[in-house]
C-alpha cells in the first residue's frame, strides 16, 4: 500500500471510530450502570490491533479519546483513553501469550472487560469513589457486549479489510 | 492474523469468567454493610454529610438544580442537571462504599458508616 493510500485508510478508519461512538451515543442505554455499553467503536480498533499493528491501534484510541474531550468534556476523554488503552494492552498481552490458539470471541470479550476495568480504576483515581462495587456487572456485561463487537468484527472484517487486499505495502 | 473465530473450549471460559463474577458479587454482598450516613463529595472533599435515618430532599451547595432524596435509609440522586443522568439512573443506595457518581457535576454521593470504622472487629 502507497503512502497516500495508507494515509487515506487509516483516516477512514478513525472516521469510522468516530462515527460508531456518536451513533453509540445515540441510542438509549440499556440500563442503569454507568460502563454498561456496547462499544461499537471497539470493533474497529480491534480490527486494527488484529490487522494493522498496534501502534495504529494506539494512535487511533488517542485520537478518539481527542475527540470525546472535545466534544464531551475533560473526563468523558479520560474515560475513553484509559478504558481504550487498557483494552488494547490486554488483548496484545493475550495474543502473545496464546497466539493463533486464542480465538477473535475471546480477545472480543477480554477486550471489553479490560475496557471496562480501565474506566473503573479511572473514575476510582479522579472521584475517590470504591467503583469496583461495579465490576460483577461489568464483567458479566463485557462478557455480552465483547460477544456482539466480536460477531459484528466477524461479520464486518471482509468489508474492512478490502482495501489491504489490493497491491502490498 | 489467521486465529478462528471461535473454539468449543470458548463456552468453558466464558463460564469460568461469568463463574468469577458471580463469586466476586456474593462476595461483595456478603461484606457489604448498610450504611448509616451518606457523603457528598465535590472534587474528592466531603461538602455535605446526610443522615438516612431521616427521610428529606435536599440540594448542595452551589447546585441548585441537584437534588438528593432520602428515604427508608437510603439515597438517590432524585434529579440533576448533567445530560447523561447516569447519577440519577444508579437509582437508590445504602450499601456502605456504594456510590453514585454524578461526573459533569463532579459530585460523589457515597454511602458511610459513622458508628465507628470497623465496629464489628
Amino acid at each position: 500500500m502507497n503512502k497516500t493510500k495508507y494515509l487515506t485508510y487509516m483516516a477512514m478508519l478513525l472516521t469510522l471510530t468516530i462515527v460508531l461512538s456518536i451513533l453509540e451515543s445515540m441510542l438509549p442505554s440499556f440500563t442503569a450502570i454507568p460502563g454498561v455499553k456496547l462499544g461499537l467503536a471497539n470493533i474497529v480498533v480491534m480490527f486494527t490491533v488484529f490487522f494493522i499493528g498496534k501502534k495504529q491501534a494506539f494512535a487511533l484510541n488517542i485520537a478518539k479519546g481527542l475527540f470525546a474531550l472535545i466534544t464531551r468534556g475533560a473526563v468523558a476523554g479520560i474515560l475513553s483513553l484509559c478504558g481504550g488503552i487498557l483494552s488494547i494492552l490486554v488483548i496484545i498481552l493475550l495474543l502473545r501469550l496464546f497466539g493463533s490458539s486464542i480465538s477473535y470471541l475471546i480477545l472480543s470479550i477480554a477486550g471489553a472487560i479490560f475496557h471496562n476495568i480501565g474506566q473503573i480504576i479511572a473514575v476510582s483515581f479522579m472521584l475517590n469513589a470504591y467503583a469496583y462495587m461495579y465490576l460483577p456487572v461489568l464483567i458479566a456485561s463485557g462478557v455480552v457486549m465483547g460477544s456482539i463487537t466480536g460477531v459484528l468484527l466477524k461479520t464486518l472484517m471482509p468489508v474492512l479489510s478490502y482495501p489491504l487486499k489490493e497491491g502490498v505495502k | 492474523m489467521d486465529n478462528s473465530f471461535f473454539r468449543y473450549k470458548d463456552i468453558l471460559i466464558i463460564a469460568a469468567v461469568l463463574a468469577a463474577a458471580g463469586l466476586l458479587y456474593i462476595g461483595i454482598q456478603a461484606v457489604s454493610r448498610k450504611g448509616n450516613t451518606a457523603e457528598v463529595l465535590l472534587n474528592n472533599s466531603v461538602v455535605m454529610t446526610l443522615d438516612l435515618s431521616e427521610d428529606k430532599t435536599v440540594s448542595p451547595e452551589g447546585f441548585p438544580n441537584v437534588v438528593f432524596e432520602v428515604k427508608d435509609g437510603a439515597v438517590r440522586f432524585r434529579s440533576s442537571d448533567c445530560p447523561d443522568k447516569i447519577c440519577v439512573n444508579t437509582g437508590f443506595i445504602d450499601q456502605e462504599g456504594q456510590t453514585a457518581v454524578c461526573l459533569p457535576n463532579r459530585l460523589v454521593l457515597r454511602i458511610v458508616s459513622d458508628s465507628g470504622v470497623d465496629a464489628s472487629l
